[in-house]
């Protein structure tokens, strides 16, 4: 990447859409945004970031640890599923707190469902799109 | 109720928790905790027993899957055989099994599957008696194949899954539509999923016959009727407390409990009765005479079990009052012995290594217990009086006699049955206990325990044939009730007194006794004769069948996965545009006519029209690669613009960040692959086409929608804040409402990521 415009730019972009996409997963719950368009937000700016600064280091851990993560989350999602029934609600019932989040309002376990939508929705796209990535091995029609 | 959750818990619990010497313990604590609760409901009183023990945790009402329990007559019955017959086979294995390392596994496999097979009976909710019943298939499938080195035993294994999961399947079916019948008449959807409120209405629904054929598939395939009775035999490769305890007492009578339990809901109406009273008597004939083919002691155990589950399932298929009597006799006495005679068959392959009933013999010395064991039990599977496989002989030919002419073909079928069973039922326990053949080599010492189980079970059956009061009073009668749907005394008699009938049965068993001690001298011949008879039909059986299909299917998978995918991507996309199509078509044709296309585009719509398809017009006509994706990035923004103009600004948001993902890697995409051919020769005309003319139907259809249904809307709209506490209503259905949805979907992406992985990344990894 030789653009020197393009550079500057991108290298605050990212930054801004990282935070921007932390901010739309928060509010999801009563404006536009959430847990997908969120994930989707930040995986493009870690995805600019890999341009400007030509190595794909934080994909590249990302990939290695991509398996784990996913695996991690399921055993969160088995919790959310199964904790409500515990507490004496039916499946996937979302329970709320008195605990204010700025931006989210109340802390409930919905929001922990959305951050895991998050989560998995950036690390995949990240993923793959590192897979595409990968140097040399490719290229044999 | 809670003795049985309470006694189920600690035996999976003290059979998961210890560890090294320990381990030893937990067959015996495991069988104990198995004895206390079937003794405990059986000194319940009976009382009881008439207004059902109920117990719900209604988890899921959205999905209708509540955890709903009932203990009536028929489910108590069971349990208890569950829990003494459990607990003898759990004292006989921790004899039986050798101290391999899977043994923990094994062990906790078997307490499953118990745990399973009590819920089973238990259940009222379909679902869960679904999920009991495929987990009782895969308990079955890990301990059939215990000794899964050999590859015979895992053929085996696989053969009983398949068998029975598929039929399972079929049930499931079954059960949504008895479930969507409930609900057309007003039931809730948690109350049409119960057994108990199963209403007499849906006997006249059109959908009743696919309903009556989707039970007696999964009956058949799980209590081995035939045609899918193979699964049975194959299934004595496993080791003999797995087959004394599912594959003779417990979970091949799922079916037959099955049926029973559909008896007062489903039953009594021609379809039903003539179904299943065919079906269980081709297979008591069939099963007998497959029986008198085998040497292997544990394979004529195995067919004989067929025989007499298809005598239990022609029995309630009749359904009058005295045949369901007879099938509850037959049921708990064939339990009993059956168990007990594959533990004797299994202490005899322990002490010779051997099960050819034509080479054993003069084994009554070193065996008494056994023997002995095998004595009561061979009697009381040929029905010999006083024991209590007797009673259910009688009442079995009472029922066929009060049925009239069709009766006498019945009677017919089961007196050929009976004779070969009692012959080969004496054979097994005279034949390698007193005949003069000798075992030559070294003989194992058989272990107290595995001798006494036998003779325990065996004398149980002894003592309910002495005292069938006790039967009568504490077990029979409400069985009986449960199943008929209405009060039904129970009064088991040895002597019924002088008049036509009990005369006509009194010869008939007779009869059977005689012509079977005949039998059973000259079973040696008979095995020949008939081994040799069926060698030449064997071709056309259907185990020859199953073993063409499952070997089939590979070759028929290559041969269809070659002609998809040939590596070739526009035939890929030819194909599936295909299915496309065809998927559409169908609706289309049905709809077509009451089309009125009306073309109404205000300055809005037929601005956005043009956003989005002029830049696709124009993508066909440039040539160059770069200018084609920009121009269909292009026209997904158009896409945004609409989303963004209908008030949808979360899929305006999404459309807009897809295509922008969407861009980057196509990018990236372009970076790797080593450059693009400019021109492509030939382009598919006639699935453009098609494409254009499904797409073009398609929208017609949705022109012609007036409004999406409202309902569903203003209850999201009204719910929403209020029970969801979300003002943003389309983030609320995902996270909240329709969650296990959204769950889905991340799972899917997931997925996608992780092939995308295995593709990109194989060569890497391989490096």
């Amino acid at each position: 990447m030789d653009n020197v415009i393009l550079r500057t730019t991108l290298s605050l972009t990212w930054k801004l859409l990282a935070a921007y996409s932390l901010y739309i997963l928060l509010r999801g719950h009563n404006e536009p945004g959430g847990g997908f368009i969120g994930g989707l937000l930040l995986a493009l700016g870690i995805i600019l970031r890999g341009y400007i600064a030509n190595s794909n280091t934080t994909e590249d851990k990302l990939r290695d640890g991509y398996t784990a993560g996913l695996g991690l989350s399921g055993v969160v999602f088995l919790c959310l599923i199964v904790l409500p029934v515990v507490v004496g609600h039916e499946v996937l019932k979302g329970l709320w707190t008195s605990v204010w989040i700025p931006i989210a309002g109340k802390f409930s376990s919905v929001l922990i469902f959305d951050t895991l939508v998050y989560l998995i929705v950036a690390t995949s796209a990240l993923y793959a799109h590192s897979a595409l990535y990968t140097p040399g091995h490719r290229g044999q029609p | 109720m809670e003795t049985i959750f309470w006694s189920v818990a600690a035996a999976l619990a003290s059979v998961v928790t210890l560890r090294g010497r320990a381990f030893r313990l937990a067959p015996y604590l495991v069988a104990g905790f198995l004895l206390w609760l079937s003794v405990s409901l059986i000194v319940t009183a009976p009382a009881s027993v008439t207004h059902p023990q109920t117990f719900s945790w209604a988890w899921s009402n959205t999905f209708g899957a509540a955890l709903d329990f009932r203990l009536d007559g028929l489910s108590r019955v069971l349990v208890i055989l569950i829990g003494f017959i459990g607990s003898g086979v759990f004292c006989y294995s921790a004899s039986y099994m050798r101290p391999v390392p899977g043994l923990q596994g094994f062990y906790t496999t078997l307490t499953l599957f118990t745990a399973a097979m009590i819920g089973l009976v238990l259940a009222d909710n379909l679902i869960a008696f679904f999920l009991f019943w495929e987990s009782t298939s895969v308990c079955s499938f890990l301990l059939v194949g215990t000794n899964h080195q050999s590859a015979s035993t895992r053929e085996s294994a696989r053969k009983a899954l398949f068998l029975t999961v598929g039929g399972g399947l079929m049930l499931l079916i079954g059960f949504l539509m008895i479930s969507a019948h409930g609900q057309s008449t007003g039931l809730s959807l948690s109350d049409s999923l119960r057994f108990s409120m199963i209403g007499r209405s849906i006997v006249d629904s059109p959908s009743f016959p696919v309903i009556v054929f989707c039970m007696a598939v999964g009956i058949a395939t799980k209590s081995a009727q035939v045609p899918f009775h193979i699964w049975l035999p194959a299934a004595m490769a496993g080791p003999t407390p797995v087959s004394s305890f599912l594959h003779s007492a417990t979970m091949v009578k799922a079916g037959v409990f099955l049926l029973a339990r559909l008896t007062p809901s489903l039953g009594g109406n021609e379809l039903w009765n003539t179904s299943f009273t065919i079906m269980g008597s081709i297979t008591m004939v069939t099963g007998a005479i497959l029986a008198s083919a085998q040497r292997d002691i544990k394979k004529i155990l195995a067919y004989s079990t067929i025989a007499v589950l298809g005598t239990l399932v022609m029995l309630l298929g009749i359904g009058t009052d005295i045949a369901i009597k007879a099938a509850i006799v037959y049921l708990v006495a064939h339990a009993l012995y059956k168990a007990s005679l594959f533990q004797i068959v299994g202490n005899i392959d322990y002490a010779t290594g051997s099960r050819d009933i034509k080479t054993l013999g003069s084994l009554a010395r070193m065996l008494p217990l056994t023997a002995t064991a095998a004595v009561l039990s061979a009697l009381s599977k040929a029905g010999a009086p006083p024991l209590f496989g007797f009673f259910g002989k009688e009442l079995a030919y009472l029922a066929k006699i009060q049925l009239g002419t069709v009766g006498i073909l019945l009677l017919f079928m089961a007196f050929l049955t009976n004779v070969l069973l009692v012959g080969l039922a004496l054979s097994i326990c005279y034949r390698p206990f007193w005949s003069k053949n000798t075992i030559t080599g070294e003989l194992n010492a058989v272990p107290l325990p595995m001798s006494l189980v036998p003779l325990v079970l065996s004398v149980a059956g002894l003592f309910i044939g002495l005292f069938p009061a006790f039967f009568d009073q504490y077990l029979g009668t409400q069985m009986a009730s449960a199943i008929a749907g209405q009060d039904l005394t129970m009064k088991l008699k040895l002597w019924h007194g002088i008049n036509f009938e009990s005369l006509v049965v009194i010869a008939l068993s007779a009869a059977t006794l005689a012509i079977g001690v005949l039998a059973a001298v000259k079973v040696k011949p008979i095995i020949s004769f008939t081994s040799a008879k069926l060698s030449s039909v064997q071709h056309c059986g259907p185990n020859n069948i199953y073993e063409r299909v499952i070997s089939g299917i590979p070759r028929w998978a290559s041969s269809i996965v070659s002609k998809l995918q040939n590596g070739n991507l526009k035939h890929y996309i030819t194909w599936t545009l295909a299915g496309t199509l065809a998927l559409l078509s169908l609706p289309l044709f049905h709809t077509v006519d009451g089309i009125r296309p009306t073309l109404r585009l205000d300055w809005i719509e037929a601005a956005l029209f043009v956003a989005i398809s002029l830049p696709v017009i124009a993508a066909l006509i440039v040539s160059n690669e770069f200018s084609k994706l920009i121009l269909l990035g292009a026209s997904g923004f158009g896409v945004v613009l609409a989303f963004a103009a209908f008030a949808a600004p979360d899929l305006a948001l999404t459309q807009l960040l897809v295509e922008a993902l969407v861009l980057v890697f196509v990018l990236a995409l372009f970076r790797v692959v080593p450059g693009v051919e400019e021109k492509r020769p030939g382009r598919s005309t006639p699935t453009a086409i098609a494409l254009g003319l499904s797409l073009a139907f398609g929208a017609l259809l949705l022109a012609n929608v007036p409004e999406l249904p409202n309902a569903s809307k203003i209850y999201f709209l009204e719910h929403s804040y209020l029970e969801a506490f979300g003002k943003n209503v389309v983030n609320v259905i995902l996270v909240d409402f329709r969650a296990l949805d959204t769950f889905g979907e991340a799972v899917v992406v997931a997925i996608a990521a992780l092939g995308c992985g295995s593709l990109l990344l194989a060569n890497e990894r391989t490096s």
